[in-house]
């Protein structure tokens, strides 16, 4: 229907334009807390081995992405259905906008972090060599950032999906969809580290998983695809209140 | 655009009780209703029904012909507004003006600005910052300027202050006959609104106890005062809704209507029959004494 | 402010001897706009159906006409009918009323014009 797609266009453009102002706080607040750590480790007599791009930027994008996932939605989902919108136009649209702001987010991150790199020796390391996000993956900046947009959209949706089901569900539903989530979250993780990550140790063995790129992409799209139908299910029938 | 409301047997239950039973009715467009109801009635429940905020758990509705829920072409036509927190909103009053206009169809947006001027409403100002009767007056402002085909206000109202309350039903009046179409409004406070209402819906413990033209419904009751023994006499066969006396005079709230011969031998008993409010009717008709009656 | 209306009578016929009372001193003229529906509902705090009642009885009395999509108007000799019809009434509606009260309290008719005569010279003085 031709009159469909300008209603999904203007939502995401909407969800996308919030979202996005959000997330220049979270750009603003993590490169002076960088600086900070930058200064204090100057005077530090041994630094640690794991200042990488992944440890200070990656991991709490991940974790942001994760709450704005959790937040926008429930800010949201009724304000926007109250314009008449149906459930099925939210759940596409901000799904558009939820990979639209990981990208950008991890693209504006890995940016600057260059820049700052090439101009100031800022944060050394982060993006050299041996320093990769995901050491299992090339490392070249297309896969690696890609990578990160990957993990940082499913945190969003992981995040889309707890509130959602205590919604539509109530308690034992909610709670059933944090122990869902953290095994989610635990199971890219470990694919993209390739190494067994807690929790998801406790089902698969600890150690290297050394797995083709080609095969964790596939698991990936499989885990995306299954994350993206379990919020959509959840989604479709959910009730609002009124009042 | 009209459009058509069909409820067929429409429950809703909740794990513990039955909030909606069997509702079947229809709204028309171009009517004004009432749907009336005590706290707790299910007014709520019924207008978040018929706007999609849920599905029922037995029965069907029906808009323009089609299952509402999930239906992108009739969603942008349903407009529902009742009374919702806005201590989280910290956005000014203008951003759901901007909503509405992206979204809504035939949403007018000089109409709007007018309503918010009338309303005294200030559009820059966070709406969490809003006294609760101005927050009111927003839904008000968007209820209308929206234009739905189907519009449902659940107490909006209520909260508003009287001078503005006044200028809503103005505002309701005018442009109903300039855009017609089906306007619900749901209410506890009949007495003043009963002029605008076409039509009107008594819901009670979740039951539809009264579906029918306003005119038909305020018939429903007719007072009956004069000495005691001579009501008692005669209204004796009839369901009495109410009853109060002072002194010798009793008056006795009797369902309606009275054929012409009735009022003749009430006449000749030296009997005044008088017409009852719908507000008089609403609460004798959902106070229990009534209820057991209706 | 809610105006108030007779108990006894319907109110549509109350709404339509109000416009009635309107035509007949003038206040409109014939060929003249009559208030709208809606002004009438938001004044008299009345439903429309009720209103539309009692203007469809003028209108069907050729009292008032409709012009499409403008609004309705007083037809022209209207105010004459009207005072016709209220001279044809005013014995039922008065006379007839004094006449049966004056019974009750015993008052002549030599009495009662005496009355009225009073009546109108406190009036006018």
């Amino acid at each position: 229907m031709p009159e469909r797609l300008p209603v999904r266009r203007m939502l995401t453009a909407d969800a996308v334009n919030i979202q996005f102002r959000w997330s220049l706080w979270f750009v603003l607040i993590m490169y002076p807390i960088l600086a900070f750590l930058e200064a204090e480790l100057f005077f530090a007599t041994n630094l640690p081995d794991d200042l990488s791009f992944r440890s200070f930027l990656v991991e709490p994008g991940k974790i942001y992405m994760l709450i704005i996932g959790i937040i926008f939605p429930l800010a949201y989902f009724r304000f926007f259905l109250s314009q008449g919108l149906t459930r099925r136009v939210f759940y596409q649209a901000n799904t558009a906008a939820a990979a639209i702001v990981s990208t950008a987010l991890i693209v504006t991150l890995f940016l600057l972090s260059w820049v700052l790199q090439l101009l100031f020796g800022f944060a050394d390391g982060w993006l050299t060599a041996g320093a990769a996000p995901f050491p299992g993956l090339p490392d070249t900046a297309l896969v690696q950032v890609g990578a990160a947009s990957l993990v940082f959209f499913q945190y969003y949706m992981v995040g889309w999906l707890i509130p959602a089901c205590f919604l539509r569900g109530g308690g034992w539903m909610g709670a059933a969809s944090i122990v869902g989530g953290l095994l989610f979250m635990s199971a890219t993780d470990s694919l993209m580290q390739q190494a067994s990550l807690y929790p998801a140790e406790l089902l698969v063995p600890a150690g290297d998983l050394s797995l083709s790129p080609w095969v964790v992409g596939l698991l990936q799209g499989v885990l995306t695809a299954a994350l993206l139908a379990a919020v959509w299910i959840v989604l479709r029938r959910m009730p609002l209140k009124a009042g | 655009m009209t459009m058509k409301v069909e409820l067929n047997d429409v429950s809703w239950r909740t794990k513990k009780t039955t909030v909606i039973e069997d509702v079947t009715m229809t709204l028309e467009p171009g009517m004004t209703y009432g749907l009336l109801g005590r706290n707790g009635a299910g007014k709520t429940s019924l207008l978040a029904l018929i706007a999609s905020y849920m599905q029922p758990t037995s029965g069907t509705i029906r808009i323009d012909g089609e299952n509402p829920f999930e239906n992108e072409r009739l969603a942008p036509h349903v407009c529902f507004l009742f009374n919702a927190d806005y201590s989280e909103e910290d956005g000014p009053a203008s951003e759901y003006l901007e909503a509405a206009a992206r979204y809504r169809p035939n949403f007018d947006q000089a109409y709007a600005e007018e309503l918010a001027a009338l309303f005294e409403l200030p559009l820059d100002v966070p709406v969490q910052k809003l006294s609760s009767g101005l927050q009111a007056s927003l839904e008000a402002v968007i209820g209308l300027a929206v234009r739905a085909p189907v519009t449902l206000l659940d107490e909006v109202y209520a909260g508003m202050d009287a001078p503005n309350r006044t200028r809503l039903y103005d505002a309701v009046v005018e442009d109903q006959a300039r855009h017609p179409r089906i306007i619900v409004l749901s209410t506890h406070l009949v007495s003043e609104m009963e002029y605008l209402l076409d039509h009107v819906c008594l819901l009670h413990e979740g039951r539809l106890l009264a579906d029918e033209p306003a005119a038909s419904f305020t018939a429903r009751g007719v007072t009956v005062t004069g000495e005691a023994a001579a009501v008692d006499a005669f209204v004796l066969d009839r369901e009495i809704l109410h009853t109060k006396e002072l002194g010798g005079t009793k008056q006795v709230l009797v369902t309606g209507p009275l054929a012409e011969e009735e009022r003749q031998a009430a006449a000749e008993a030296g009997l005044t029959l008088g017409s009852v409010s719908m507000q008089d009717l609403f609460i004798h008709l959902t106070t229990k004494e009534g209820a057991s009656h209706a | 402010m809610k105006p108030a209306f007779d108990e006894k009578k319907p109110i549509f016929l109350q709404i339509k001897e109000q416009l009635e009372d309107q035509i007949v001193d003038g206040r409109i003229q014939e060929h003249e706009q009559i208030p709208s529906t809606t002004q009438m509902v938001q004044f008299y705090q009345v439903n429309h159906l009720t209103i539309a009642k009692g203007m469809n009885q003028l209108a069907d009395e050729g009292i008032i006409y409709k012009k499409r999509g403008v609004g309705m108007f007083v037809a022209e000799g209207a105010r004459e009918v009207l005072r016709q019809r209220r001279r044809d009434q005013f014995s039922e509606m008065y006379i007839q009323p004094m006449m049966q009260e004056a019974e009750k309290l015993g008052l002549s008719s030599g009495e009662l014009r005496r009355m009225i005569d009073e009546w109108k010279g406190g009036g006018t003085s």
